[in-house]
């Protein structure tokens, strides 16, 4: 009589569809232990051990890996420390040359029409 | 217009009047007498800039543009003289100081005792081959700069050929200093 009582609706208008489908929360989390349990195991412990790996790496090139704008910089200043004073003035001549090469030339005269009138 | 071309043409002579007192590889004569033509055709376009200013009748600014037209006929010959003053000036510095690097190279090598060797001999009998070689070129180019004088046009005349005429000094001089180069590396 009481088993009856407790699945009989008290409403008698609502559908079965709109009944709380569970009633029980689950009390079982998962637990790391019960994957011991598990028989097949290989591939998960593979997956972490790669994922490890790629961290690992990530983590590595990112610290060893310099701006090259400094590389640059300290190269060109150990290049100018290396000059001694006859050196530096040979390379000093050098560019000046270049910078005065006849062929080209810095300051032509300028297109300005010298006949220009207004009639 | 005519206001805005003078004032084009104030600002390049006085750039080239600035350059030709900063080098110091032209001879003195040639330099006084294009900076005074400089100077002068300075003064005079600021002259005739500042009468354009004050003109309002259409005749007299016709007037002035004309003068201004036949007066500055050898503005462009002048500017190419300075131009090629310049560029020699310039390649004659860089001999100069190409000469004096030499000695003191010769003196650092006798120091260090390493002057009699037979490599270091020859690079040091190149370097004063292709010298001796730019100083003829200077040197004649000076000569007959100063025999044909500034206001003739020879050097305005120069100017077309300063390329072809200047390019062999260009490379003596490149490879001398590349012979200088050679000796403080053996």
């Amino acid at each position: 009589m009481s088993w009856r009582n407790e699945n009989n609706q008290i409403n008698q208008t609502e559908f079965a569809e709109q009944a709380q489908f569970l009633e029980d929360r689950p009390t079982n989390f998962f637990h790391f232990k019960d994957l011991k349990k598990n028989k097949n195991l290989r591939p998960f412990y593979l997956l972490a051990l790669v994922f490890f790996i790629l961290v690992a790496l990530f983590l590595v090139q990112a610290f060893s890996q310099k701006p090259p704008e400094d590389e640059v910089i300290n190269y060109q200043v150990a290049e100018d420390l290396q000059l001694d004073p006859l050196n530096q003035r040979v390379y000093e001549l050098k560019e000046n040359l270049k910078m005065h090469d006849p062929t080209k030339q810095s300051l032509p005269f300028p297109e300005v029409d010298l006949k220009f009138n207004i009639n | 217009m005519g206001i805005s071309r003078d004032d084009v043409l104030i600002s390049y002579l006085d750039l080239l009047r600035l350059n030709l007192i900063a080098t110091e590889g032209i001879e003195l004569s040639l330099k006084a007498e294009y900076l005074t033509q400089l100077e002068t055709t300075i003064d005079y376009m600021k002259n005739h800039q500042e009468n354009l200013k004050n003109l309002s009748n259409r005749d007299q600014v016709a007037l002035s543009l004309s003068t201004f037209t036949a007066d500055q006929q050898n503005i462009e010959k002048l500017a190419n003289g300075v131009l090629v003053l310049l560029s020699v000036g310039n390649l004659q510095i860089i001999y100069d100081k190409a000469v004096a690097l030499k000695t003191d190279i010769d003196a650092y090598l006798n120091i260090k005792g390493t002057f009699n060797l037979p490599e270091i001999d020859r690079a040091s009998k190149e370097t004063n081959r292709s010298l001796n070689s730019a100083k003829l070129k200077l040197d004649t180019f000076w000569a007959d700069a100063l025999n044909y004088g500034g206001k003739s046009g020879y050097l305005a005349s120069f100017y077309d050929n300063l390329p072809s005429e200047m390019n062999p000094v260009y490379v003596n001089l490149s490879q001398s200093i590349s012979y200088l180069s050679e000796l403080l590396s053996i």
